[in-house]
């Protein structure tokens, strides 16, 4: 199976700040990959660099494409929405159908009327009149109703409602997502793309720090609750993390066995945004 | 190849959907205008200025009668001149509106997408950069001017009905008075051409208004204008000369339709003809020729060329963030 995104040593500066510090990665179809990173990691960069918007370094191919040169071929296949509300104000919802449907091989306007059917968007409303999560609302039946490979989400719901936000990604789940298609998404709301993830990357200082799959996550970390009397012991193992909750201390560990944490509390698989602090916590010089 | 014109409709259109305001209601504007004034001056005549009398040492004006009787008692070859003269004045007002318009639309064409981040929509559709600006080359070129030019025929023709209402009422014959001298299908014919040459001899500052829109971060009137009055000064520093605001001059308030600027006596670039038997104008269509194919307006194509392909690559390798 070939590789929806394969990148080999991605590579970008902007002066002395490298947004992309020798970046790889090898996304397979039908996966739904988190980049989750904090502000400046290169998260953006890296979407640009997969999408031919930016300039960069480093091997880099998408759908068998090259994005620097052949970026109007490639968006046959792929659709994107960076950053909230980036459809032009002065359009019709009506013209903007008209204008994809026109210029858009893969496109399916009954599709998209069906998906706005559902919404407030009525069609002969200008974007400016719109409200923000409305304005979502269009973009997302717009980019449902495009028969792609590849999906690329920077940061969607920054800023929405959470009504919105929660519609949002199940809309994509249940009507869009499939084996054949892959999603790769941003954002800083860990939280509410957890479940739906197949894929998790970490992303810092332009380097990706984790890159795994959920099922992995679930395997090689574990979160224990541990009561006062045992947080000696508990440190013994070796955690990546410590924290306090309520009087209890949460230890966070990487490939611990099962057999270790026999008696010190509950344990679980540790919540993506955990994990996230715990890995950047780590890198940083203490 | 259809998937192609097919995208160049598309974005066509867009344009137009976008700039409806500039391209579409500025004519219907200006025409509503000229047309308005010409009625609200009639209606003066007939009603308030009814009994005023003009007199003048060549003939004496009590009424819109007066008027039609003048143009009854002049030669028919004044005649002629007087109506299409009217006729020809009218565009005057679109000509420059469109210099404006089109100027403006230009320098937002390729940097207004990017100042409110909706170019990302538009990068996120399978639509070449080279398309996209040469789709803004063409409405600017071509679609303002055509709208433009309807704006003129509708006009003209507006003008002549009212002519027409006048002579009846005055009692005279429209057919031989206004009609038979009057030009509306020559000056359409003239003005269609006139447009599309100034378009060609244009495209060096559209293409450099389109690579100011598409290089600037802010401030894209600024890019647009800044540059070309240093190198002007520039070469009056250096070399005691105004060769390039003269080019510069020539280019803009040259051509066939605008300003008509004739700084040098030897580049002159008209084309129409004036008929002294009906005293109208026509489209001399060897000057036409003799202009498309002129030193300066191949060199104006190359320049045009260089903007534009360099505009294409800005739009394209630039980066959005």
């Amino acid at each position: 199976m070939s590789a929806i995104i394969y990148a080999k040593g991605l590579r970008k500066s902007f002066g002395d700040t490298h947004a992309l510090d020798g970046v790889d990665m090898d996304i397979q179809p039908g996966r739904i990959v988190g980049l989750i990173g904090p502000n400046g990691a290169g998260k953006t960069t890296c979407l640009q660099a997969i999408l031919g918007l930016t300039s960069f370094e480093g091997e880099l191919s998408v759908l068998g494409l090259d994005p620097r040169r052949q970026r109007a071929e490639l968006m046959k296949n792929v659709c994107f929405i960076a950053d909230v509300a980036t459809l032009p104000r002065w359009a019709k919802v009506s013209q903007l159908l008209d204008f994809v449907d026109q210029v858009h091989p893969n496109f399916h306007r009954d599709k998209a009327l069906e998906f706005l059917s559902k919404t407030k968007v009525r069609l002969d409303k200008k974007v400016r009149e719109l409200s923000k999560g409305m304005i979502v609302q269009t973009h997302l039946s717009i980019v449902m109703s495009i028969d792609a490979k590849l999906l690329v989400l920077d940061e969607p719901t920054l800023g929405l409602d959470i009504l919105y936000r929660k519609d949002f990604y199940h809309n994509l789940l249940t009507d869009y997502f499939d084996e054949e298609r892959t999603i790769l998404v941003t954002t800083h709301q860990v939280e509410e793309i957890e479940k739906i993830l197949t894929d998790v990357m970490f992303i810092d200082d332009g380097k990706i720090v984790l890159d795994a799959t959920m099922e992995d996550l679930a395997s090689r970390y574990v979160e224990v609750l541990v009561v006062p009397e045992k947080a000696d012991a508990a440190r013994k193992l070796g955690p990546m993390n410590e924290r306090e909750v309520f009087g209890r201390h949460v230890f966070l560990y990487e490939n611990l066995r099962r057999e270790d944490l026999n008696g010190l509390g509950e344990y679980h698989v540790p919540s993506i945004a955990d994990l996230f602090v715990a890995k950047m916590r780590e890198g940083a010089p203490a | 190849m259809n998937t192609h014109v097919h995208q160049y409709q598309a974005l066509v259109r867009r344009e137009f959907w976008e700039h409806r305001g500039a391209f579409f209601t500025t004519p219907v504007v200006i025409l509503t205008v000229i047309i308005g004034f010409t009625i609200l001056g009639l209606i003066w005549f007939y009603y308030i200025a009814g009994g005023t009398r003009i007199v003048t040492d060549e003939f004496t004006f009590t009424g819109v009668g007066d008027l039609v009787r003048m143009l009854e008692d002049t030669n028919p070859q004044d005649r002629a001149m007087a109506i299409n003269g009217m006729l020809y004045g009218s565009t005057v007002v679109f000509n420059i509106a469109l210099l404006f318009y089109v100027f403006f639309y230009f320098l937002g064409s390729l940097y207004d997408d990017r100042k409110d981040k909706s170019v990302l929509f538009w990068k996120s559709l399978p639509v070449s950069d080279t398309k996209t600006v040469l789709s803004k080359w063409f409405s600017g070129a071509v679609t303002a001017p055509m709208l433009a030019w309807v704006g003129i025929v509708v006009t003209q023709l507006g003008l002549l009905v009212i002519m027409t209402v006048i002579a009846w009422t005055s009692g005279a014959s429209a057919s031989n008075l206004i009609w038979g001298p009057a030009e509306p299908l020559q000056i359409a014919w003239t003005m269609l051409v006139a447009y599309i040459v100034q378009s060609l001899w244009w495209a060096p500052f559209h293409a450099w208004l389109l690579l100011a829109s598409a290089f600037a971060r802010r401030a894209a009137f600024l890019w647009a204008t800044v540059p070309l009055v240093l190198v002007g000064f520039a070469e009056a520093y250096l070399n005691y000369s105004w060769n390039f605001f003269r080019l510069l001059a020539e280019r803009i308030g040259g051509g066939v339709i605008p300003l008509q600027l004739d700084l040098d006596e030897d580049v002159h670039i008209g084309i129409m003809n004036l008929d002294p038997e009906r005293a109208t104008l026509s489209v001399d269509m060897g000057a036409v020729t003799d202009l498309l194919t002129s030193v300066e307006m191949l060199w104006g194509w190359v320049v045009a060329a260089v903007f534009i392909s360099a505009a294409i690559w800005l739009r394209r390798y630039r980066d959005e963030t």
